[in-house]
């Protein structure tokens, strides 16, 4: 099974189309948003929409720590992993 | 005045030089006795004949040859094989110098009887190519008058040209007719027939007095160490915008300020200017009438669009009272992404305001979801930064720092960072030009994807413009065998890091072919060094084989 956190690196490039950029570039704890990969709010939009897709984990938009599971990508597969439960 | 464009050439003694190569004169004789006979040949036919010379002697010859015989011309923009099959030249109609061109073959300069005196050349029809904002040729037909009409307006305006013209551009388009051809023709002025597009050249022909018909895609680069040996009379500018600094070093350098001419090939010219300093207004031409449309764009009427309506230039325009005007952006580099309008000039227009931006072009990618893509010319003070940190999260840097200005929608999300801003011969930028920047070059994009382990499977969209399809065939375009290794390869080597150069492979299959915009699934299945790959389409197999790389 390929590591949670690749997934979602790949998923990230995929998603937003990234180019010049390889799944290695991107560091599992550097900031996702601002200062570090550089996304922004349309792309949190469209990494929500796939996340949600592809694990079938359901994101609640009045969460108040969405921000912070959306930090970086070890946070993104910390949440993913919380949400898809010990079952998975 | 110049009533009959042909006046001068006919009337004009047998020797009396019109154009030269620089080394050998074409005489007001040969040209005729090149034309009758040129005249006579095509009269037996009818249809359109296309010319292509690269000496502007023979061009003459051609044109007047055709016009002679009632026939119409076409004038093809360049001569690469393929764009002359498109625009539909045939041999038998088609009349060029190119050597090894299967044409009608044409000399202005010897072997013809010479001819005193023209009969009168009839009106007749002139197309010119241009390339539509898609890239594709458009053709937009003239008739003589209507450039007779503009060569006189340029007589009134300047006379006839004070010395020998020269042209760093070439005579097939409207500009290069017009002023390196029909004006000094129609004045009885020599010009040199070649197109000398350095300017080393020009400085090696430029004669006293000599005018320099240019275009922006030289003025801005003119070579420190270039000295012309005379101060031409006059340098004239167009097809695209002059800067001020490209006006202002050609000023410095060559001692006179080139003269900008506004046009299309639509309107032919419009207006004139000459930047001695920044937001220099433009002047209309003799005759020509200009005002702001219901958009606020440039509207034009004039003898040379062969109509009385007023034809919109779609830049955005302010119009003084004196009638002199300055232009805006262009109002009609409005794209819709996801719906909202944007503009591309305001977000050329905010990059450009950037420090470590030089230049830039935006464009819309209909290929990618309508999102826009941004080629920049980065400053050198920053070139060490871009490498550090790379392309992507210089890009990302690069939008960050356009937050303040634009909105989301207008940000550009795909980048290509450029030595230079690609421009045709006619210092214009083609759309299709800088959308082919952002072509993906080699993979098909990927709609959905399943990894687990050694196998991965991947849905797939064949997206028109994967650069495989080109040429692959032309008009039946396939996705070539090599190429489905090649993606197969590609796409494993980015999900388990192992590469397949394809030096070994076995029981490849090509079962059926595999066309644009299809949907496609490729599975593999890699196991130690061995990759096998399979392409299928709705259950179907359509190609399978099996690659080797080296782990």
């Amino acid at each position: 099974m390929e590591r949670l956190e690749d997934q979602i690196r790949r998923l990230i490039i995929e998603t937003l189309n990234l180019e010049d950029i390889s799944v290695q570039d991107i560091d599992e704890d550097e900031p996702l948003f601002g200062e570090g990969l550089g996304l922004d709010s349309i792309d949190a939009l469209e990494i929500g929409i796939e996340i949600q897709k592809v694990f079938g984990v359901k994101i609640d938009s009045s969460d108040e720590n969405l921000a912070s599971y959306f930090s970086s990508v070890r946070e993104l597969a910390r949440f993913v992993a919380r949400q898809q439960g010990p079952a998975t | 005045m110049t009533k009959d464009l042909w006046q001068r050439l006919s009337t004009a003694p047998n020797d009396t030089p019109v154009a030269t190569d620089g080394t050998r004169n074409a005489t007001a004789g040969t040209i005729r006795g090149a034309a009758l006979s040129m005249a006579e040949r095509l009269s037996g036919d009818d249809g359109p004949v296309f010319v292509f010379c690269e000496d502007a002697a023979n061009f003459v010859v051609g044109l007047a040859g055709a016009l002679l015989a009632g026939r119409d011309v076409c004038l093809p923009g360049h001569a690469a094989h393929e764009y002359l099959n498109e625009i539909g030249v045939h041999p038998g109609a088609f009349i060029s110098d190119l050597e090894g061109v299967k044409s009608i073959s044409v000399s202005a300069y010897a072997g013809h009887q010479q001819a005193e005196g023209l009969p009168t050349v009839p009106e007749g029809r002139i197309g010119f190519f241009t390339s539509g904002s898609s890239g594709e040729p458009k053709r937009c037909m003239k008739v003589t008058r209507q450039l007779a009409a503009e060569v006189e307006a340029l007589g009134r305006l300047w006379g006839a040209p004070r010395g020998v013209v020269l042209g760093t551009v070439s005579h097939q388009h409207i500009y290069g007719i017009l002023f390196r051809v029909l004006w000094p023709l129609a004045t009885g002025v020599r010009f040199f027939s070649r197109q000398y597009e350095t300017w080393e050249a020009v400085a090696g022909h430029l004669e006293p007095n000599g005018v320099i018909v240019s275009s922006p895609a030289h003025l801005s680069r003119i070579p420190n160490a270039v000295r012309l040996p005379h101060v031409p009379s006059a340098i004239f500018s167009s097809g695209g915008p002059l800067s001020t600094d490209a006006a202002a070093f050609a000023s410095a350098q060559f001692g006179v300020t080139p003269i900008e001419v506004l046009g299309s090939t639509e309107t032919g010219g419009v207006a004139w200017r000459q930047q001695t300093g920044k937001s220099v207004p433009w002047t209309a031409l003799p005759g020509v009438s200009v005002r702001a449309d219901e958009e606020g764009a440039l509207a034009v009427r004039s003898p040379f669009t062969g109509h009385d309506e007023f034809l919109s230039m779609g830049d955005a325009v302010a119009i003084s009272e004196d009638g002199r005007f300055t232009l805006g952006g262009r109002l009609d580099r409005i794209v819709k992404i996801e719906g909202k309008r944007v503009s591309l000039q305001r977000v050329e227009d905010a990059l450009r305001n950037l420090p470590n931006v030089v230049d830039v072009a935006v464009i819309d990618l209909p290929a990618r979801q309508g999102a826009l893509g941004a080629a920049v010319v980065v400053h050198e003070n920053d070139q060490t930064l871009l490498a550090t940190m790379g392309r992507f999260r210089y890009s990302r840097h690069l939008r960050t720092a356009l937050k303040d200005r634009l909105e989301p929608m207008e940000l550009p999300r795909f980048w290509r960072f450029v030595q230079r801003i690609h421009e045709n011969a006619q210092g214009k930028r083609v759309a299709a030009d800088i959308r082919a920047l952002f072509r993906s070059a080699e993979l098909p994009q990927i709609d959905a994807s399943d990894i687990s382990g050694g196998r991965a499977r991947f849905e797939l969209r064949l997206q028109p413009e994967l650069r495989w399809f080109e040429g692959h065939f032309p008009g039946q375009p396939i996705l070539p065998g090599v190429a489905q290794l090649h993606i197969a390869a590609l796409l494993a080597e980015r999900t388990w890091g192992s590469a397949f150069d394809g030096r070994e492979m076995s029981r490849v299959k090509f079962r059926h072919v595999m066309q644009p915009d299809e949907r496609i699934s490729l599975t593999l299945v890699k196991s130690g060094s061995r990759l096998d790959f399979q392409y299928s389409r709705e259950g179907e197999v359509v190609a399978s084989g099996t690659l080797r790389g080296s782990s």
